[in-house]
């Protein structure tokens, strides 16, 4: 039977090192792989919790997604354990903030200590994925109007949270003067078409 | 520091403790600067609501090729899936590593990633164990000698035009390069639909037995059929000496 002992394990950290600036360089293919990777692990988990199958499925991808977030907007800078247990602990943390919103409290202080050490910094990441209201549902009309360009820029400034000498390099601009009153301009743009309707 | 200035490094998380007093003073003194700050929080989170859904549909479609969650029980193809990370991060080192202009070898592996299996589909839970099946599954689980084995066995009752080109990958893999460039020859001479990957191998393997010339004349006749790997071929075309 097929066994994997020859590979030795010693190469699984840099893999994970690898995988990790991959990810952070947004390689699709990592960000595939590491998914997939993890996913029957975290099913297997969650179903002990009692939650339904497609419901962890949905929990999975939003941890994925917050995972993936932490480490394009540079708070998760350095992999200090593997990356299976950073994106389970945040697995876990949703769980546990899912349980506690059903009000089911069994077990949930188990799940509590599992999460264990990087509990603190997860707890940072900006996790609630709540819907969008009705004037936030109009902005966000109002922002797919704005040209590429306004997009690009605001996208990396307030989601990527590239500083604005970083979105100078990345959109190969003069000056972080440009990139500044580009912002400006672009906001301006969103707030003026936003006032005009939003009475 | 100007408002701008001070909401701009709020929302990089930047704020001293000085500057997030004089942020909370301005929120509650300044109704300018708090409507501005607030309507910039909106924005914010309008963006992220987007590009989360982005993700959030990149996964969904990425879960359509994958088993179903309530398929899911223990993880017996675990060793596979490693297997294939390791593959796949092997690709990887092929965009990550920076070539070395003098050192050949070192061009050749920043160069070198190898083929997957793309021809035989290893089907979890698949109980036939045919010979191309267990040839694949030690191929892709790292173990090329055993792959060599049964390619070359299987080669005998049922010649498949690709089991050159693997069997070439997996020859290059232990570095046995003569018989590695006479796999890919062959494959390029029957006509497999690897021809063009076959060339790219071939040429790393020349390149590998520092054979310059050959890798060159190889490197060009792939960029003359110009349907795999054109650029990554010009670029180290350019770079050998």
């Amino acid at each position: 039977m097929l066994t994997f002992n020859s590979v030795p394990t010693l190469m699984a950290k840099e893999f994970d090192q690898i995988l990790f600036r991959s990810l952070k360089e947004g390689s699709d293919i990592a960000f595939k792989k590491v998914y997939q990777d993890n996913r029957s692990l975290f099913l297997n988990f969650a179903r002990k919790y009692g939650i339904p199958a497609a419901d962890v499925l949905d929990i999975y991808q939003d941890a994925y997604i917050v995972f993936y977030e932490n480490i394009g907007n540079g708070k998760l800078t350095e992999l200090r354990s593997s990356i299976s247990t950073y994106l389970m602990s945040i697995g876990k943390y949703m769980i546990m903030d899912r349980i506690r919103k059903d009000k089911k409290k069994i077990r949930s202080e188990e799940l509590i200590a599992s999460v264990g050490e990087i509990d603190s910094e997860i707890a940072s990441y900006e996790i609630g994925n709540e819907e969008l209201s009705t004037k936030q549902l109009l902005l966000r009309t109002y922002f797919d109007q704005l040209g590429e360009k306004c997009k690009a820029i605001l996208t990396l400034f307030y989601y990527k949270k590239y500083s604005i000498k970083e979105i100078m390099i990345h959109g190969n601009y003069n000056s972080e003067n440009v990139v500044k009153s580009q912002k400006s301009r672009c906001l301006r743009t969103l707030k003026e078409l936003f006032k005009s309707t939003a009475r | 520091m100007e408002n701008e200035e001070l909401i701009n490094k709020y929302f990089l998380e930047e704020l001293s403790s000085k500057e997030l007093e004089q942020f909370q003073v301005l929120l509650e003194e300044d109704a300018e600067f708090k409507e501005q700050f607030q309507f910039e929080k909106e924005v914010r989170k309008v963006i992220v609501s987007k590009e989360r859904s982005k993700l959030k549909s990149k996964l969904q479609e990425l879960e359509e090729e994958l088993e179903p969650p309530e398929a899911i029980r223990r993880f017996p193809w675990r060793p596979l899936s490693i297997a294939a990370s390791i593959m796949v991060l092997i690709g990887l080192g092929w965009f990550m590593l920076k070539p070395d202009r003098t050192d050949l070898q070192g061009l050749y592996s920043s160069n070198y990633d190898i083929y997957p299996n793309t021809v035989f589909t290893i089907t979890r839970g698949d109980s036939i164990n045919t010979l191309e099946r267990r040839a694949f599954v030690a191929y892709e689980s790292g173990e090329f000698e055993k792959a060599i084995n049964l390619f070359e066995e299987l080669s005998v009752p049922d010649k498949k035009d690709y089991l050159d080109f693997y069997l070439g990958q997996s020859f290059l893999q232990l570095e046995k390069t003569d018989k590695a460039a006479q796999s890919f020859l062959l494959a390029i001479k029957s006509n497999s639909e690897f021809v063009s990957e076959s060339r790219w191998y071939l040429a790393l393997t020349y390149l590998k037995m520092e054979d310059t010339i050959k890798a060159k004349l190889t490197l060009e006749e792939l960029i003359e059929a110009g349907d795999f790997r054109k650029e990554a071929a010009e670029q180290l075309l350019s770079e050998l000496p």
